[in-house]
């Protein structure tokens, strides 16, 4: 579903994506891990086509989103660090908004039955968006991602800001759609889920993808160290890390 | 997804109250000001008619009379508004409505300060092209740079083009919001106007052709605007930044550039004083003929080339009244002074006109606001026009009166000769007629060509902002 082939992407004199290659297929979750600037945002904006390789090639599924991002689009579900919605809006209203925006508007009813699915009650559901929670509105967020039944769902840095109780629902609902068959790119810092949420995880410093491996085969331990080794090795020898 | 975000715009102004009451706030400041406008226009109409009347009633009252007291006596000119000065007074307010009418005195130009001020004049009144050319776009930037550019600040537009809204299609509907409460000012005025003017049953209808072309100008205008908003905000990657560019535009388009015109307008091409133009037409005056002197030189050639012509020894003897043909040669000479130092003052003002005609091309509110007073026929070629129609008219009576002092059955010297009361009745009342819309629309055609321009480049600009938003070379 997603493809990188040797991408590169370059903001005048930094390199922030640097011939990425990466491969994930259906029902296939992957879990991008780095600091602050390692190049995780940008992989996810070149998937939605809001940004073009300089090098190398894109693929979500067969299309490229730098020559058809609309196409692209409409094969995705997006749930940024913090769902911006409507403020004056109900989460329902805001739901039903962003359905009726991507072409599949959604009848009232199903529109609530799809957020109480996501954890949001009725009463939270009719409510101004400008009274909620970080966590109620990456709820929506996933009730809009849910709605568009997305076959490549791509979650930038979601779980950050969310108290535990509200990201073990997120990862559950995550795990959801994965086993439905979604594929998934989740950038995070929190190595926990990540490793939690199973799948494949990567670790990218300065635009390169220098470790993937799967979390299976590692414990949270273990994880936490390979990831420290890489944040503390000198630039020089971050390329010696690649697999 | 057609009209969703239209939807939006229009659900986020209805529940942010601060936009609610501006909304709310300019459309009663719209009604109450067209409706007043067409209320104090049917009472103006109704006291000039009355006074038009009165004027009538006191030039056939005087019965049988002297025909060069009459010339004295004089009449009165009265232009009226027309119905379309009740959208746009334009220059009338400053220009005057009323010409006294006389023997060997035209009617006194009064233009200096309304030439030159003629677009800020704007800002001396209250009717509804103001409120639609100045203070709807401003309406316009508080409701529409705010809702992209808040979008891309906040993420909004990422997520909505995700969703497989393409850019164009967020920016057209921003586009057709903002448009869209404008024409609803724009259709509410006309409503509102053609309502009151039913109700208080006045008998002069907004005219058809005018009223089309005037909603058609502000159309392309208020097009203009809401491209621009919506231009500048997919440009711009703040809110703060798109409203401080738009509010810097709105102040140059609607103050500066119509001050700095009027006043480069006036340093290129200066008009005299009123004192220092009288004072020149009054010196060029007594250069000729003085149709009262029986001294004068000029006349005294006249006489006696008269005298030869019909073989008399004295004025007294010809078979007319000299007075009468002296008193002519006397107003052909003053009209030819006044055509020549009004012709001057004429050209220096179709210059000035010009002039800012052609920084119309830079500015679309200068556009408009000409085109508006022009189809409303309240600009300087109207009130140019019936000061015409009126010295022509001036001239006819006057000439006619000279001649039935003349040829009446007077002789010279005879000031005690009366004309019937049937020869005055007998000479028409001064009636206006409006320009046609061709001849109003003659001098519009720069502001036709920048309302087209600008209207082109910002749609191109608003066009070229989507495709940049959707390749993600703009931020969102």
């Amino acid at each position: 579903m997603f493809e990188a082939n040797s991408v590169t992407r370059r903001f005048g004199a930094l390199t922030a994506v640097n011939q990425l290659n990466l491969s994930i297929a259906a029902g296939e979750l992957f879990c991008l891990l780095g600091a602050n600037g390692a190049g995780k945002t940008t992989t996810i904006n070149l998937f939605l086509g809001f940004l073009t390789p300089d090098e190398g090639h894109i693929r979500v599924g067969s299309i490229d989103p730098a020559t058809d991002p609309r196409a692209a689009r409409a094969q995705l579900a997006y749930i940024p660090e913090n769902v911006a919605l409507y403020p004056q809006l109900s989460g329902l209203e805001n739901l039903e908004l962003f359905c009726r925006m991507g072409g599949t508007p959604l009848q009232s009813k199903a529109a609530l039955a799809l957020l109480e699915r996501t954890g949001l009650t009725a009463i939270e559901a009719h409510r101004a968006v400008n009274g909620y929670s970080k966590g109620m509105r990456q709820k929506v967020g996933l009730a809009i991602a849910y709605a568009r039944k997305a076959k490549g769902l791509l979650l930038d840095e979601p779980l950050s800001g969310l108290d535990p109780s509200a990201a073990s629902e997120f990862c559950d609902e995550l795990e959801q759609l994965r086993e439905h068959g979604a594929a998934i790119l989740m950038s995070t810092h929190d190595l926990f889920r990540a490793r939690s949420l199973g799948g494949t995880i990567g670790i990218m410093r300065a635009g390169r993808l220098v470790e993937v491996l799967q979390a299976s085969d590692v414990d949270g331990r273990e994880l936490e160290q390979i990831y420290l080794r890489i944040m503390r090795a000198k630039p020089a020898a971050v390329t010696d890390l690649r697999p | 997804m057609i009209g969703a975000i239209t939807r939006l715009d229009a659900m986020n102004w209805w529940r942010d109250r601060r936009l609610a009451g501006l909304l709310i706030t300019v459309t009663i400041a719209l009604v109450m000001v067209t409706a007043w406008s067409t209320f104090g226009d049917a009472g103006q109409h109704d006291a000039q008619h009355a006074a038009s009347e009165a004027a009538r009633d006191q030039w056939l009252g005087q019965g049988d009379a002297n025909p060069h007291g009459m010339a004295h006596f004089g009449d009165f000119a009265f232009r009226p508004a027309g119905p379309m000065a009740r959208l746009d007074q334009g220059l009338q307010a400053r220009l005057g409505k009323v010409l006294f009418l006389e023997g060997h005195r035209q009617g006194v130009p009064m233009h200096t300060d309304a030439t030159r001020a003629g677009s800020v004049a704007r800002f001396a009144r209250l009717d509804a092209a103001f409120l639609l050319q100045t203070i709807v776009p401003l309406l316009l930037i508080f409701l529409g740079a705010t809702n992209l550019a808040s979008d891309r600040e906040s993420g909004r537009l990422k997520l909505t083009l995700v969703q497989g809204t393409s850019a164009h299609g967020v920016l057209v509907e921003h586009f057709i919001s903002l448009l869209g409460v404008a024409l609803a000012m724009l259709l509410m005025v006309v409503a509102t106007s053609l309502l009151t003017s039913t109700l208080l049953a006045t008998n002069e209808p907004l005219a058809p052709g005018r009223l089309a072309l005037f909603m058609l100008a502000h159309t392309l205008y208020f097009t203009i605007i809401a491209a621009g908003i919506t231009a500048a905000t997919a440009w711009l990657s703040s809110a703060r930044a798109a409203l401080l560019l738009l509010l810097a535009a709105w102040v140059i388009a609607t103050a500066l550039l119509p001050r700095a015109t009027a006043g480069l307008a006036g340093a290129l091409y200066p008009l005299p004083s009123q004192d220092a133009f009288q004072a020149t037409m009054s010196a060029a005056r007594e250069a000729g003929p003085d149709g009262h002197n029986p001294q004068d030189a000029e006349l005294e050639r006249l006489r006696q080339e008269m005298l030869e012509t019909h073989g008399v020894e004295t004025v007294e003897e010809l078979p007319l009244n000299f007075d009468g043909i002296a008193m002519q040669v006397d107003e052909e000479f003053g009209n030819q002074v006044w055509d020549e130092h009004f012709g001057a003052l004429r050209e220096i003002m179709s210059n000035q006109v010009a002039f800012g005609s052609g920084l119309a091309l830079l500015n679309p509110f200068q556009a408009i606001d000409g085109l508006s007073m022009a189809l409303a026929g309240t600009d300087l070629a109207h009130d140019l026009a019936f000061q015409q129609q009126a010295e022509q008219h001036r001239r006819a009576l006057v000439e006619a009166l000279n001649r039935e002092h003349a040829y009446g059955g007077s002789t010279s010297g005879d000031w005690s000769f009366t004309a019937e009361a049937e020869f005055f009745a007998s000479l028409s009342a001064f009636e206006h007629e409006t320009p046609s819309l061709q001849e109003a629309l003659r001098h519009g055609g720069l502001a036709w060509l920048s309302l087209l321009l600008w209207a082109s480049l910002l749609i191109f600009a608003l066009r070229v902002g989507a495709d940049r938003l959707e390749r993600g070379t703009l931020s969102c």
